[in-house]
């Protein structure tokens, strides 16, 4: 029973959200289990330092053998990863997620993709992807050709 | 009759038509003021005879007269006489009367009034005329006075003749006192100031009833309230006949008192009632019928609530009082209330209670699963607590036919609280039970399921598949064992540590011997961790003249083999042994092994009891502690004689090297040495008693 | 046992070592009662990196812990509950990988 895997790894992963808080990382109250909404807060001395952002995260019922489906809503960061739809261009959340990759390990990466950031540009062909691309990031058939992300 | 009053009552007789009291120039206040003295004064002269009833008639008349006189005095000074009297009566009847008929109820004889409490009402029945009393009263008093007779002169003084005799003046004054009460009430009637007594008649009555329902206080094993209620009926009939006009019952009255003060004394008894139930049923009954009357529940519960809070909802009470009372109280409420609407009024502020004391889920936890207990019961018949939000599950549980244990699980949010203390006493009760026999314990936790679902119970079943393996194991050895003619006294419990909660960690180093035998068992392909501070080892000891078998813990086994471990460690498992009689203290700090039973009972008289299995587990308390160089202290004086503190501190230094005893714990223990009568202190010096 | 410095061994009471001495002759063992804890072969504490449950407890799919519940090894040494690990390598984004260092797969023998 994978939703019973979920349901354990997922009260797992908010106990410890809760008892041992990451720096700039902090927990929205969850109504459900299943979507969660954490808020970011850029790095100091980056080009977001200050700005705060939400991340949403949906989990499948094979979750954590299946990746989240994680957005940015609200407020979406300027950055050449980031699609204004609030998709994010991130390989770990698609083709090289691993079931040891945690709620705290993605948001870590998600900053730290913020933080190596050099200039506040949108993502190339950003109109043309927004227009085709569907609700979930996940449908997308992403390319990571530069290895970077 | 008093002078003074047949004085007054002449002069008022004879002078009708010109008034002694009132001038002709006087006011209509200084009227009023004249009669109201006047009756004032009548009222208290009144008191001053002893024939009480006499007294009564004579006030009555009195009154009556200076009605007249007060009418003749008002009415030529056209003021609203009718009124000005009303009032005057009112005043007079309020502040006097209520005194004088409860002297006149309050007459009769003690012995005689059993009697006529339930032939009273016959006998003065208004059809029944004056002058058949005495006849009724004769026929009436024969029949209940029985042989001897009084002329037997040698039995005179008998005990029963002398009944005979009071009971027959008890007659010839209830006699006298019915025909006055006839004639009394005949007046009241034919005066017209019944009216003006009635409130002080009903404050007499009040008081009567309120006496006879406190003859009912305490008895809660009997239903009382009919007792009563014939006991005030016989009473009251006598007012009723002669007082009650159609639009005034005094037995309505009183039916409504008797229930108004039963209710009144079984409210503020009902605390101590619900502590006696289900003894108290009948007096729990008795309040139904009366909440049932007054419809007056609600305060019933309030106050009920408010004893509660002051008798049961403190520190000095034990969470189990609470938990029984509150059982108790469900259960009275439930009697009086079988809506039970208002049981949150009472449960509210127990159950609020009961979740800020930190042992009551632990409380009924202990109580649930020990078989003779009605929540084991309970938890027996299989009852499902509904998989609810918090609200609903309580609101489930205030049904009527919910069980007490749903109740009580109900008081907590969630009902894991439970399950993890379940679990915790499992573990316990399974680390205890040294034949692996779970019989017991498979049996709670399939009662348990079926209350608080499977997957809740999933840790325990870990725990009865660990026992039910280690048995396999344990037997596997034995039979191997035996076949190798091996001696393997070792019985392994191999526990799954992350679902046996806290299981208690003690280190110290096992003894080779112990270690090496223990390590023999191990054959599991997983780790072991040993946990030494439970189980238990049974030892036999071979001594000179005897052989002794001793059950004790792994710790305390292995100090009988230690030989090396902390002093701290050793000493109180030490005790254990000398105890036991198998080793004793010879001098100061200097222990051997009790090899005859002589010196057995001298090991053992020395040991100090105190120090046992519980002190050890509860950890050594400083100054006890010290017992162990009581000796030293013991040689020191005998050598030395009387010694002060500081020098016997200096010397148990020298004695004792690397000892740290600070000056204070001493001074305490040789206090306490004193008061057990070993030491005695003089002028800040120690010595032998 | 390493004993702490404010520990004197108790060796050093002369009085009691001869009374250790003297016991240890006349004691038998009849019979004992032990408690143990099983563990698996693990850092103490380590938990599972799939289902993040400790080893010595068992998958989010078993109830009972121990054999019923086994871990496996990796040849990179990385471990997990047999049970979890098998849900990952069967779908088909595992590449047959190890969760932790997305190297193939292959199980200690």
């Amino acid at each position: 029973m994978s939703s019973k895997m979920q349901t354990k790894r997922l009260l797992r992963e908010l106990t410890q959200l809760k008892k041992t808080p990451c720096p700039n990382i902090s927990l929205q109250s969850t109504d459900s289990l299943e979507t969660w909404f954490v808020d970011i807060k850029g790095v100091d001395n980056t080009l977001y330092a200050n700005e705060n952002f939400t991340l949403q995260f949906k989990f499948t019922r094979e979750y954590p053998i299946e990746a989240p489906e994680v957005t940015f809503i609200g407020n979406v960061p300027l950055h050449p990863h980031v699609y204004s739809n609030g998709h994010i261009c991130l390989s770990i959340l698609y083709q090289y997620w691993t079931p040891v990759l945690t709620v705290d390990g993605i948001c870590l990466s998600i900053l730290s993709m913020l933080s190596s950031c050099e200039k506040k540009e949108l993502p190339r062909k950003n109109d043309v992807y927004i227009k085709k691309a569907g609700p979930s990031p996940k449908d997308t058939a992403w390319i990571f050709d530069d290895g970077t992300v | 009759m008093l002078p003074n009053e047949a004085e007054l009552l002449t002069t008022g007789v004879k002078s009708p038509s010109t008034s002694k009291y009132v001038t002709h120039a006087a006011s209509p206040e200084e009227v009023l003021f004249t009669h109201r003295s006047d009756v004032n004064q009548l009222v208290s002269n009144a008191h001053s005879s002893g024939d009480v009833f006499g007294d009564f008639l004579q006030l009555v008349s009195a009154i009556s007269e200076r009605q007249d006189q007060f009418m003749k005095d008002a009415g030529t000074r056209t003021i609203s006489y009718e009124r000005t009297w009303d009032a005057l009566m009112l005043e007079v009847c309020n502040s006097a009367l209520p005194d004088q008929l409860r002297q006149w109820l309050s007459w009769r004889d003690p012995v005689f009034s059993e009697v006529l409490d339930s032939e009273l009402p016959e006998l003065v029945k208004p059809d029944i005329s004056a002058n058949q009393l005495p006849q009724k009263l004769s026929v009436f008093s024969l029949a209940h006075i029985s042989t001897p007779q009084p002329e037997e002169e040698d039995d005179a003084d008998s005990d029963t003749s002398r009944f005979a005799r009071h009971v027959l003046s008890s007659v010839d004054s209830a006699l006298r006192f019915l025909q006055q009460f006839r004639e009394g009430c005949q007046l009241l009637e034919k005066t017209h100031i019944q009216r003006f007594t009635q409130s002080a008649i009903k404050e007499t009555v009040a008081e009567t009833i309120e006496h006879i329902v406190q003859s009912a206080a305490g008895k809660w094993g009997t239903e009382c309230l009919d007792i009563l209620r014939m006991s005030i009926a016989s009473t009251m009939a006598v007012f009723d006949t002669f007082i009650s006009s159609p639009s005034y019952s005094i037995a309505e009255f009183s039916e409504t008192q008797l229930f108004t003060r039963f209710s009144d004394l079984r409210t503020s008894e009902l605390f101590s009632i619900i502590i006696d139930y289900p003894d108290t049923r009948a007096a729990i009954s008795d309040l139904h019928d009366c909440v049932k009357q007054l419809n007056n529940l609600r305060s019933v519960a309030t106050s009920l609530r408010a004893a509660i809070q002051k008798r049961l909802l403190h520190p000095g009470a034990t969470t189990n009082d609470i938990l029984t009372q509150y059982i108790s109280a469900i259960r009275c409420l439930r009697l009086l209330d079988p809506t039970s609407t208002v049981l949150e009024i009472v449960a509210g502020p127990i159950r609020g209670y009961l979740r800020s004391r930190e042992d009551t889920v632990m409380c009924i936890v202990q109580d649930m699963v020990a078989e003779e207990s009605e929540l084991f019961e309970d938890l027996a018949s299989g009852g499902i607590i509904e998989d609810d939000e918090a609200g609903g599950l309580y609101l489930t549980a205030q049904r009527r036919d919910a069980d007490v244990l749903s109740l009580l699980v109900s008081i907590f949010d969630t009902k894991d609280v439970f399950v993890e203390e379940f679990e915790k006493h499992l573990a316990h009760q399974l680390l205890l039970c040294a034949d692996y026999e779970t019989q017991r314990e498979i049996k709670q936790v399939e009662m348990m399921k079926l209350r608080f679902g499977d997957e809740a119970l999933e840790r325990c079943e870990v725990m009865l598949k660990d026992l039910a393996d280690s048995k396999r194991a344990d037997q596997y050895i034995a039979e191997v064992s035996v076949h190798n003619g091996w001696e393997m006294p070792m019985h392994t419990t191999v526990v799954s540590r992350q679902f046996w909660g806290s299981v208690p960690s003690e280190q110290f180093t096992m003894p080779a011997e112990m270690a090496s035998l223990r390590d023999q068992s191990l054959k599991a392909a997983r780790k072991l961790e040993w946990r030494d501070a439970l189980g238990a080892v049974t030892l036999e000891i071979g001594l000179a003249d005897r052989t002794l078998e001793v059950s004790a813990k792994p710790a305390q086994a292995a100090v009988s083999q230690a030989l090396e471990c902390s002093e701290e460690f050793a000493l109180p498992r030490i005790r254990f042994w000398q105890a036991r009689g198998v080793i004793r203290e010879t001098s100061g700090g200097v222990f051997e092994v009790a090899e005859s039973e002589a010196m057995a009972t001298d090991a053992t008289r020395n040991a100090d009891k105190s120090i046992d299995d519980t002190a050890e587990e509860d950890g050594l308390e400083e100054v006890g502690a010290l017992r162990v160089h009581f000796k030293y202290v013991v040689g020191m004086l005998t050598n030395f004689g009387p010694l002060p503190l500081d020098r016997i501190h200096s010397m148990l230094d020298m004695f004792l090297p690397g000892e740290k005893i600070e000056p204070d714990e001493l001074k305490a223990f040789l206090a306490l040495m004193v008061r057990e009568d070993r030491l005695e202190q003089t002028g800040g010096m120690y010595k032998l008693k | 046992m390493a004993q702490t410095p404010n520990q004197r061994p108790f060796g050093s009471a002369s009085s009691l070592v001869s009374l250790c001495n003297i016991f240890i002759m006349k004691v038998k063992i009849k019979d004992w009662k032990a408690v143990a804890g099983w563990r698996w072969d693990v850092p103490d504490d380590d938990v599972c990196g799939i289902c993040r449950a400790p080893f010595d407890a068992c998958c989010p799919s078993c109830k009972i812990p121990g054999d019923d519940c086994p871990l496996i090894w990796g040849e990179c040494t990385h471990v997990f509950h047999m049970h979890c690990l098998l849900k990952w390598l069967g779908t088909e984004s595992s590449q047959q990988q190890c969760p932790m260092d997305r190297r193939p797969w292959v199980t200690a023998s």
